[in-house]
């Protein structure tokens, strides 16, 4: 056991291995990043995002893998400080640098593994006419009254499809909760 | 189309004062199911006309809804006797009083909120498997048909097949003696060299509407019809498509529709990396129940039985015997022993359909629950969904049957659920 311990740490892979495989025309060597991604952790999450947002196809896939996979390892049972550095580096992908699909898939991780610490970045994204349907998205699933209250300042948006879809959340929520 | 257009009480209830008075009078407005006429004609809609819905658009049909003209015009074909009504609006369909119930065979993203619909505007429903999308979809549906009393057959048609049946009353009257596991062997999933780039909708598609409640994303015909199955969102993957089927057949043989214990679920499988589809290509999951303790399996590839080979279906082991059934849908098929196989005097009769849509008709004459309940739909899809979860969240998750609730992975919960795209809303 010890044995297979040390071997393991030995084939540890580092954020850069790993993202050169992820980048490397190999289909062999992109997989098995993919399946080690979790062993990096956090300091993946900004260089996959920018992987994702790359011209190769086939990288930019692995990159969204791994990075989904890194996102729910770091929201695992137990795991609160994984978890709240996962966060952290999801809010720098949500950013208008960052691609809109990357931003998006950003987003989509930070409904499953952000708490009260991910509603305000996501309550300023609500009316951005880019991806504010999917910050809307992300802040109905995040239980707790952080949500509420970050979905309630968008009540006072201008725009009235974003008061509307903001209403329909709160009713979603105040749904799941009686029931 | 208006996808934004708020939906009325008076849309949803069908009152509206232009529309002609019915021939007969539908179940809709007598009520509740069981008071119509044994030979009362049951007017049914189809809301989903290509694909699996292809097959439900009978000569009668009263109402036809697809968001694809070409989809439209082929079903419109094959409506001989009279003239129905043509939409692409769903809304329009559940409308109408000379509509008494709808079958619905979309996409899985849409099936719960138009059953929640229908059974609102007081349409009886049969929805094509899966179930739903998510846990919470599938309580809703449970939670619709009983509070409007509507009758609600999802349609996993294995349980109207007579092979399935004789499969069911051999093991339920002590065939293999206690069933100690089932393994279910499947194909793998599709995959695709593509990369998905956004094309340009082609006419006649109403894309914002096939969408529907699912998050926004481009066009592309790979993530359309037929192979949104292999996208997670909307199609997860033959486990959550034939799966239930599969599992549709193992929760009957094995007594389990009404277990409401905890289950154990851990999935692996290889992602699929050389293009946009992101179900994983290969799948195995491995489900645990107490009390009475026993294993399921799920392999995508998997190793059919040798005894009785079939490109899917699943080993029945217990601690007497074994048994093949294969598939899980209205070509289900089983060993010669079961096919011969009486109930003893005073043993387990099992419930019989003469066929599923038979069933279903004759339930909402009737008053009787059908062979394919929706609370039996929600607690096998249950079973699938938990797969994608466990193999998603890459860790072994515990499910509280109950509770519907997981245990102690509070992340786990929030997949039980899935925000709609507005306007979309399951809420009244």
């Amino acid at each position: 056991m010890h044995l297979n311990l040390q071997a393991l740490l030995a084939q540890r892979p580092t954020a850069a291995t790993l993202m050169a495989d992820i980048r490397s025309g190999d289909a062999a060597l992109r997989a098995r990043a993919v399946e080690q991604a979790t062993l990096v952790g956090t300091s993946l999450i900004v260089p996959l995002g920018n992987a994702a947002g790359g011209t190769d196809p086939a990288a930019a896939r692995a990159a969204i893998e791994a990075l989904r996979r890194v996102a729910h390892h770091c929201a695992r049972p137990k795991a609160a400080s994984e978890r709240k550095a996962a966060v952290r580096e999801l809010v720098k992908l949500t950013t208008a640098a960052s691609p809109r699909h990357v931003r998006v898939e950003a987003l989509y991780l930070l409904g499953f593994v952000g708490g009260a610490d991910a509603t305000g970045a996501l309550g300023g994204l609500l009316t951005d006419a880019s991806i504010g349907e999917e910050a809307r998205l992300a802040l109905e699933r995040i239980p707790g009254p952080a949500s509420d209250r970050a979905l309630r300042r968008a009540l006072t948006a201008s725009d009235d499809s974003i008061r509307r879809a903001v209403e329909q959340s709160l009713e979603a929520r105040a749904g799941r909760r009686r029931r | 189309m208006d996808e934004h257009r708020k939906v009325t009480r008076r849309e949803l209830f069908g009152t509206g004062a232009a529309i002609a008075m019915p021939a007969i009078v539908p179940a809709s407005v007598i009520g509740r199911p069981g008071r119509q006429g044994a030979n009362d004609r049951i007017r049914v809609g189809v809301i989903g006309t290509g694909g699996m819905g292809t097959h439900h658009v009978a000569p009668d049909t009263a109402a036809l809804c697809d968001v694809d003209d070409g989809h439209l015009a082929e079903a419109r074909k094959r409506v001989t006797q009279g003239e129905p009504f043509v939409t692409k609006d769903f809304r329009r369909v559940l409308d109408r009083e000379d509509v008494d119930a709808v079958i619905i065979a979309t996409p899985d993203h849409w099936h719960a909120l138009m059953t929640v619909m229908a059974c609102r505007a007081g349409k009886h429903v049969m929805s094509e498997k899966p179930t739903a999308k998510t846990i919470a979809e599938g309580r809703a549906m449970v939670n619709a048909a009983r509070t409007h009393n509507r009758v609600v057959q999802i349609h996993a048609q294995g349980r109207s097949n007579p092979n399935a049946h004789a499969a069911c009353t051999f093991v339920r009257n002590g065939g293999i003696g206690r069933v100690r596991r089932v393994d279910v062997w499947h194909p793998v999933n599709f995959t695709t060299d593509n990369w998905g780039a956004e094309e340009p909708i082609p006419a006649g598609l109403d894309w914002g509407m096939w969408l529907g409640p699912l998050r926004r994303m481009p066009y592309h015909h790979q993530r359309c019809h037929f192979n949104f199955r292999w996208l997670m969102d909307s199609g997860g993957g033959f486990i959550r498509d034939r799966g239930n089927h599969a599992l549709s057949i193992v929760s009957w043989l094995t007594d389990n529709d009404a277990y409401r214990g905890v289950v154990t679920c851990e999935a692996k499988g290889a992602p699929h990396l050389s293009g946009f589809f992101d179900v994983p290509a290969t799948m195995d999951v491995n489900w645990q129940f107490r009390n009475p303790d026993w294993t399921l399996t799920w392999s995508q590839p998997g190793k059919a039985n040798p005894r009785f080979p079939g490109d899917w279906g699943a080993t029945y082991t217990g601690d007497r015997d074994d048994l093949v059934v294969l598939g899980g849908d209205g070509g289900c098929d089983t060993e010669p022993k079961a096919k011969e196989f009486k109930a003893p005097p005073g043993g387990i009769e099992i419930y019989r359909s003469p066929g599923h849509r038979e069933n279903w008709l004759e339930c909402i004459r009737t008053g009787k629950r059908p062979v394919m309940d929706v609370e039996i739909g929600h607690h096998v899809i249950t079973l699938c969904i938990l797969g994608n979860i466990a193999w998603r969240l890459g860790r072994k998750v515990t499910y509280d049957f109950a509770r519907e609730r997981f245990v102690g992975d509070e992340e786990a919960d929030r997949m039980i659920y899935e925000p709609y795209r507005a306007p979309w809303s399951l809420e009244g």
